[in-house]
């Protein structure tokens, strides 16, 4: 019939078409004012009243027929171009990337110490700070290191004159903590320390940690328990593999220095630790009665805790280094491998 | 201090102990272990580093007594009694610092003959050089009981013995060889004619044994620490000093020297003519120990007859009360000085594995950080964002350092350096970024960004004032090298835009004003006088820092390629805590006009800006500079800049006549500046 022929020229006609201009040519061919279709709808009026239904409900038949397939043909079309548009610009994604700055880095020492004022300011130790130039009276003789005390001989002091050098420990601020308060008190300070040793393992200026608390009831269990605790947290352990044992410090008696084992060896004895198995990590105390005194504090009321270490030891530990040096070298290569956490 | 196995066992009996378990022991007592040698009996010994509270454990004796109280058993006290005085053999004691003196006199009829092999061995064994058969044996008794003791030829001592204050400038020359100019105030062993030796540290050349050397005069006396001190500024290390610094036992010189003259005369057939006791020592003063103490500082209390018993064993008399101890220290322990120390002995011999485990319970009270803190770590974060590393530098510097960059004459010289690129305190922090700068440079590392905070010494008076200031360097390209982006150097406005980027997280208001002209001195300052800015605080006008380029004299001198980009400034000011400025949300519409101008040359950006918001209307929200461009086709001594207006009023939208009044308005402003617009 004239209709079905229709029907088949016109998707013989679509067939070939793959733009959107061809496809509405085509479509006006078929379906436009000037089409074979229309002006036979528009002769409708020129047929017999009998005649025209059937032909009418044909024709329109036809047309829907028409538009539907264009449509179909259009929505392929579509479809067939954004999938053109999809392969057409396929990005490497393997490039680099755009970088406006590199990331820096913050200094591993840094990060130590954010770590650890993290922890501490938890249990509520305030951060306190002290002069780097010190008086000999507060870096010895208030820590019950008078004149004659060989551990004087020991520490590779750095002076500018009789009395005044450069403070070879953060103990000092515990002297200044304590006479600037009143008991009882949490004092935690970090900063740089100075001793004359140059080494793998020593540096002219390094940086320490002091914490210290003073209260009625403090017995050396709690110290054991504090430090137990920090430690485990520091190198995320479930326990810290620490040893507790005496120890001699003009500041703090009781005495006792702890040791972590060794990273490397496992405890087996290694040149990293000396053959013994134990890396020495802080050493701590109770506040000797004489420095109790020399901060103000009546040793019959109050007791005090206190713990020192090396925050270059424990990054050295922690990031598993070998030589200190590096870390005031400031190689930015090296800096940048730490990175900025500091969780 | 090392302890042959054998000869310990002359003063107690540990061969039932496995080496290694005592050395655990001993670890867990207080001594730190150096090293261990096990092996045949001959050979197998303990090296332990002694605390220097400990001087009474150098000693086999003194290490003996320890572990007679660790393993609860008695150790072999074999000292003889301190012998009567007799003949005639005076010393007088004319100084404090030496409150015994025991002296013997004796001859030998074989000078030089030798010790038996099995001293040599112990000596050897011990780690000390054999020097004299008499200086040997005393040698030996001083390892194995703790005295040091000395030996003249008393053949060259002229007239009587003295103990005394040295004088001022008085000459003496020991027996290694040094002559030395003594102080006044030193504790000298002394003759009619001079100093003998410097008592308790090394003796003479003068009258020093020698192999035939047949009359020998023996000391055997205490000096106390506060001598020893004295003498620390002549670095003479001996054992002796080594151990009258860390404390002997005053009583010990009587038994010591007894001692001595029982092996002369069984060794080497001496005969003693005169022994002589000069002085007397206090005995110690007892301590009372509550029962509570423990408990009070341990944490637990151990059972009062373990108490006892360990105190008795470290040779203390102790009695037993009702509600404390009473303890009299052994004359050996001079480190028990208040009830601390004892509670020391108690914790350390029974076991810091003892001590209870538990958390302290402490008031509630608050520690937050402080807000300085916090500033510093947003400022260090935001340092590291920028593409800046931290660096930590030493706090010395080298002189040149502070002579080309800071204030030579403010920097404090350190008195005992420990090198010469590290003899003065820091004035400022840029000397060693340059440093470092260079240091990367010359390893072909081009691109360095390093940001420091740190301490700054102010002298010259003491102590100096210390600030803390924090600086950066930058130099290279302004991006990582990328396909996409043009490779660019970095320029001024870099280095201005890392500062900003600071001040805006810590909302500090920032304006920027050229360099003043630099005074005339003698060397170029670090700043280039062009390109460099001061920063200060709008509101109180206090300088902040000054960021720039480094002076090209300094670039040739240093070997770069580039001008480093430096900022250097104080810390504190930029830590001072602001409000934010909370800005409501408009709804109407922001409008935007491009105003393409000829500017000036001479005029400044920040005229500009101010002509365009100064007397404008409030809804004029923001000019922004979006391009710079020279060009032939400018009026002469004219710079073309183009300026983006944006405009938005609140709760209405502006009409077009608003906005062209207020560009009208603009540009007449403008135009009082030689500012025009461009066609």
């Amino acid at each position: 019939m004239k209709n079905t022929e229709l029907l088949d020229a016109a998707l013989a006609a679509l067939a070939p078409i793959n733009t959107l201009p061809d496809w509405q040519q085509c479509k006006a061919r078929y379906l436009g004012k000037k089409s074979h279709l229309t002006q036979s709808l528009q002769a409708l009026k020129n047929l017999p009243p009998e005649e025209r239904k059937e032909h009418a409900q044909a024709l329109n038949q036809t047309k829907n027929a028409l538009e539907r397939l264009f449509e179909e043909h259009k929505k392929k079309l579509n479809l067939d171009q954004l999938q053109e548009r999809l392969t057409d610009q396929r990005t490497d994604v393997t490039r680099p990337e755009r970088c406006l700055s590199e990331l820096g880095s913050l200094h591993p020492i840094v990060q130590v110490q954010t770590r650890i004022r993290q922890y501490f300011g938890a249990l509520g130790f305030e951060m306190e700070e002290g002069p780097l130039v010190e008086h000999e009276a507060i870096n010895f003789t208030a820590l019950n290191t008078p004149e004659h005390h060989p551990a004087r001989d020991e520490s590779d002091t750095f002076y500018f004159d009789e009395h005044h050098l450069l403070r070879t420990q953060t103990s000092t601020v515990q002297i200044h903590g304590m006479r600037q308060r009143k008991a009882p008190m949490r004092l935690m300070s970090m900063g740089p320390v100075f001793r004359s040793d140059f080494s793998v393992r020593h540096t002219p200026m390094f940086h320490q940690l002091e914490g210290l608390i003073i209260d009625p009831s403090l017995h050396m269990g709690h110290l054991k328990r504090l430090l137990t605790d920090f430690l485990a947290w520091f190198f995320h352990q479930e326990q810290a593999l620490i040893r507790f044992r005496p120890s001699f410090f003009p500041f703090t008696e009781p005495s006792a220095e702890v040791d972590m084992r060794c990273h490397h060896c496992h405890g087996q004895g290694c040149r990293t630790c000396s053959q013994s198995g134990w890396i020495e990590l802080l050493g701590c105390g109770m506040v000797h009665p004489n420095v109790l005194k020399a901060g103000g504090i009546a040793p019959e009321h109050h007791q005090g805790l206190a713990f020192g270490l090396g925050l270059e030891r424990l990054a050295m530990l922690y990031h598993n280094l070998s030589d200190i040096r590096l870390l005031f070298d400031n190689d930015v290569a090296y800096l940048k491998s730490f990175g900025v956490h500091t969780a | 201090m090392r302890y042959p196995v054998s000869w310990l066992l002359d003063w107690i009996a540990i061969s039932d102990i496995p080496l290694p378990e005592l050395a655990e022991r001993l670890v867990f007592a207080g001594f730190e272990l150096e090293s261990l040698h096990e092996g045949p009996l001959d050979e197998a010994l303990l090296d332990l580093k002694v605390t220097a509270n400990r001087g009474d454990a150098l000693s086999m004796l003194g290490l003996a007594r320890d572990i007679a109280a660790l393993y609860d058993r008695p150790c072999h006290d074999k000292l003889p009694e301190a012998r009567t005085p007799t003949g005639v053999c005076p010393v007088a004691l004319e100084a404090s610092c030496c409150p015994v003196f025991h002296a013997a006199l004796i001859t030998l009829p074989e000078p030089a003959k030798r010790n038996p092999d099995w001293l040599v061995r112990r000596l050897t064994q011990a780690g000390m050089l054999s020097v004299h058969p008499m200086v040997d044996l005393l040698n030996h008794m001083m390892l194995g009981c703790g005295q040091p003791m000395h030996a003249y030829d008393a053949d060259r001592i002229q007239g009587t013995l003295c103990v005394r204050e040295s004088q001022e400038g008085e000459l003496f020359e020991t027996l290694q060889g040094q002559t030395l100019t003594l102080r006044a105030g030193h504790c000298v062993v002394a003759d009619e004619v001079g100093v003998l030796a410097l008592g308790g540290v090394i003796g003479g050349a003068r009258a020093a044994v020698r192999p035939e050397s047949t009359r020998i005069l023996l000391e055997a006396a205490h000096f106390t620490p506060e001598s020893i001190a004295t003498t620390r500024r002549y670095n003479l290390h001996t054992e002796a000093a080594f151990r009258f610094a860390r404390g002997v036992d005053p009583s010990l010189p009587g038994p010591a020297l007894s001692a001595v003259l029982d092996q002369c005369q069984a060794l080497h057939q001496a005969v003693c003519h005169a022994i002589s006791v000069s002085g007397r020592v206090d005995p110690p003063t007892p301590l009372l120990l509550p029962h509570s103490a423990p408990q009070r500082y341990l944490g637990y209390a151990p059972d009062h007859h373990r108490v006892h018993t360990l105190f008795e064993r470290l040779g203390a008399q102790v009695h037993n009360l009702s509600d404390h101890w009473h303890i009299t220290p052994p004359s050996h322990r001079m480190d028990w000085q208040e009830e601390v120390d004892l509670i020391e002995e108690i914790a350390r011999l029974i076991g810091y594995e003892h001590l209870p485990e538990e958390a302290p319970c402490l008031p509630m009270l608050p520690a937050p950080p402080s807000r300085q803190q916090l500033h510093i770590d947003q400022l260090q974060h935001h340092m590291a964002a920028q593409g800046f590393s931290q660096s930590i530098h030493y706090h010395f510097v080298d002189r040149e350092q502070e002579t080309f960059w800071g204030s030579l004459s403010h920097a404090l010289a350190v008195r005992n350096p420990i090198s010469e690129d590290k003899a003065v305190m820091r004035t400022q922090l840029l000397g060693s970024l340059l440093r470092t700068m260079v240091a990367h440079h010359n390893r072909q590392q081009h691109d360095v960004r390093l940001f420091e905070l740190g301490t700054c010494y102010q002298g010259p008076q003491l102590p100096p004032t210390e600030t803390q200031h924090w600086a950066f360097v930058m130099v290279g390209s302004r991006h990582p090298v990328q396909w996409g982006l043009p490779e660019c150097a970095l320029d001024f406005f870099d280095a201005k835009g890392v500062v900003t980027q600071i001040a805006d997280v810590l909302r500090v208001p920032v304006s920027w004003e050229g360099l003043p002209e630099p005074a005339m001195t003698e060397q170029p300052p670090l700043w280039h006088p062009q390109h460099s800015a001061v920063v200060r605080h709008t509101t109180t006008q206090k300088p902040l820092g000054t960021v720039g380029a480094l002076h090209p004299h300094w670039v040739q001198v240093l070997g770069l390629k580039a001008a480093p980009w430096l900022f250097e400034g104080s810390l504190a000011p930029w830590c001072v805590p602001q409000h934010a400025g909370i800005v409501v949300p408009e709804r109407s519409p922001c409008m935007t006009r491009d105003l393409a101008l000829w500017v000036p040359r001479t005029c400044a950006y920040a005229a500009l800006q101010a002509a365009v918001t100064n007397e404008a209307p409030e809804w004029l929200k923001e000019v922004r500079l979006f391009d710079v461009f020279d060009s032939k086709n400018a009026p002469e001594g004219m710079i073309g800049m183009a300026v983006r207006l944006s405009a938005q009023a609140k709760e209405r939208t502006l009409e077009d006549k608003d906005v062209d009044a207020m560009v009208a308005a603009v540009l007449q402003r403008l135009a009082k500046l030689g500012v025009v617009l461009r066609r």
